[in-house]
């Protein structure tokens, strides 16, 4: 309550000092107060890098509180945050949300002014998909007291039917680029439209020799969209190709670029629509490293168009840094394509044994 | 009438004091906080002093810029002179590079801010076209400045989330990689955590 009055007054010196003082409740002005939740607020938000949704809780308190948190799986998934030293306050006793990432929070006052924040959420979290932290007050900035609750959304509990085996898979190839969009472009002029095609050549002629189904997006150094369409189209023709065939699996193929040429390695994307996006990622990642030229910049969650609105499980694989110069000329070799290409067909073939080791059945 | 004014005029404070709650609580930096452990203590607070904004004198930005390895983001503290806008020459400071030899540039050359503004808590910044057509390319070199730019603003206490704008018009990705086309919100995974 004294923050409210604190900042009432600095409002007030802001809007320009009209005596409307009357709004604020006067009398606790000079009464020690025993320290309350005062608000809660929350925001959702996507990480413009990993592309996870997360969403933020935060109670404002009227003085600093102590904190602990524990997760608890029966009889519903439950995140519990005890919270010494504030009472409920002014905050609802019952806060309903969408059941996107949470259901509900119930906050409990206890007789001896503590209180407990019962976070029901609709799956049970990992240790790395939530964080409960205070923050400290801060005056000049009008911030106070604050405990924070972050959650990220959880993978959604999708299940594929998936055989092993390549035979009858039907796989969506990607090569990046093209056309009127060269990508990367290497210290010697190599385009990495002209890397991925060659690459996606290869990985597209043993994947017909095992028996697969093989969609390309290009086949040819050209725009998927037409030469003048948005970049919306064109990116969205390539997840339309691999949805409309209702592909098992999607790859982009790509060659990766950065400012420092000596930064070098192989990456995989993924965007987690389904447990099966970052099994895929790891299946390519580790097959590409065997008899790899490259080191490996492993797995990572990203933000990234093809992996996101693509259907199903998705990859986007940066082979190699076109931007650096030994690179760029091992990205050339055939020998080096080919090997790249064998490395992607047997990752495809490990993610099906797998994943028809979790899935369905 | 007086009366009038008068509850007017408490209703006003009212909602800016509300305003001001709801963009106090934006995007908190979380610099000091870890990963959470399935029981744990109460983690440690952010010290105000860093906040920024927060001096009257030597007012400092945080912006931040890729690693020499290019895995991660790190902040770079920054003085402004007096009577600069701060969000503005955030971004400006990023586009010109970095002080810390760390942290490399990661801005594509030429690249212009055009104009910055906020609207209910989003920033809504714009670049010339030199982003995108001088940006090297590449899923890392996108990530990694889609992340500097979301990261530095979201730096502000009232900027929950960015729109990325290249001539005044909304674009879907810089390079071919990154989906930019939403409300961008903050990456502390990106962040290199210190040891
Ligand atoms: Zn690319």
């Amino acid at each position: 309550m004294r923050y409210m009055i604190i900042c009432c007054l600095l409002m007030l010196c802001i809007v320009g000092g009209q005596s409307t003082l009357a709004a604020a409740p006067d009398k606790s002005l000079n009464e020690p107060s025993p320290t309350v939740m005062t608000k809660v607020i929350s925001h959702v938000s996507k990480d413009a890098v990993t592309g996870v949704e997360k969403i933020r809780v935060v109670f404002e308190t009227s003085g600093p509180v102590k904190i602990n948190s524990s997760i608890s799986a029966s009889p519903s998934p439950r995140l519990t945050v005890n919270v010494k030293g504030a009472g409920r306050g002014s905050v609802p006793d019952t806060l309903d949300f969408d059941g996107n990432i949470i259901n509900k929070v119930s906050v409990i006052e206890r007789e001896d002014g503590s209180s407990t924040l019962l976070v029901d959420i609709p799956t049970l979290l990992g240790d790395g998909d939530y964080r409960v932290f205070t923050l400290r007050n801060d005056p000049s900035a009008n911030r106070p007291y604050r405990i924070v609750i972050d959650i990220n959304k959880p993978v959604p509990p999708v299940v594929y039917n998936f055989t092993p085996g390549l035979k009858d898979k039907v796989i969506a190839v990607d090569a990046g680029h093209g056309g009127s969009d060269p990508g990367a472009i290497g210290l010697s002029g190599v385009y990495e439209k002209s890397i991925t095609l060659a690459v996606a050549g290869k990985v597209k002629k043993l994947l017909e020799k095992a028996g697969s189904q093989v969609i390309m997006t290009r086949e040819t150094d050209c725009d998927i969209a037409g030469r003048n369409a948005s970049d919306v189209a064109e990116l969205g023709g390539r997840t339309a190709i691999a949805n409309n065939n209702k592909a098992d699996v999607f790859l982009s193929i790509h060659t990766n670029s950065f400012t420092d040429r000596t930064v070098g390695g192989s990456a995989v994307y993924f965007t987690q629509k389904s447990m099966y996006d970052l099994l895929l990622a790891q299946s390519l990642d580790s097959a590409l490293m065997q008899n790899s030229k490259f080191k490996d910049r492993g797995v990572s969650r990203g933000n990234l168009y093809l992996t996101k609105y693509s259907l199903m499980p998705a990859a986007l694989i940066e082979m190699a840094f076109i931007s650096n110069p030994s690179e760029e000329k091992l990205l050339q070799s055939p020998a080096v394509q080919q090997q790249i290409a064998q490395n992607i067909v047997n990752g495809l073939e490990c993610f099906f044994a797998e994943a028809a080791k979790r899935g369905g059945g | 009438m007086m009366q009038m004014g008068q509850r007017i005029g408490s209703l006003l404070v009212l909602i800016i004091l509300s305003a001001l709650l709801i963009t106090a609580c934006g995007l908190d930096t979380g610099k000091n906080s870890t990963p959470g452990a399935s029981s744990k203590p109460a983690e440690q607070t952010v010290d105000p002093a860093k906040t920024p904004g927060s001096g009257i004198e030597g007012k400092q930005v945080v912006v931040y810029f890729p690693t020499r390895d290019a895995m991660y983001l790190m902040p770079e503290n920054r003085k402004i002179l007096p009577g600069q806008d701060p969000m503005r020459s955030s971004i400006e400071i990023l586009l010109s590079g970095p002080e810390n030899q760390d942290v490399v540039a990661i801005a594509p050359q030429g690249t212009v801010l055009r104009s910055i503004s906020v609207k209910e808590n989003i920033a809504y910044v714009d670049f010339n076209h030199a982003i995108i057509k001088n940006n090297p390319g590449g899923s890392t070199t996108e990530l990694l400045l889609v992340g500097a730019i979301v990261n530095t603003l979201t730096e502000f206490p009232d900027i929950s989330g960015v729109r990325i704008l290249v001539e005044g018009k909304q674009v879907q990705t810089l390079t071919g990689h990154v989906d930019v086309s939403g409300v961008l919100g903050r990456s502390e995974e990106i962040i290199k955590k210190r040891k």
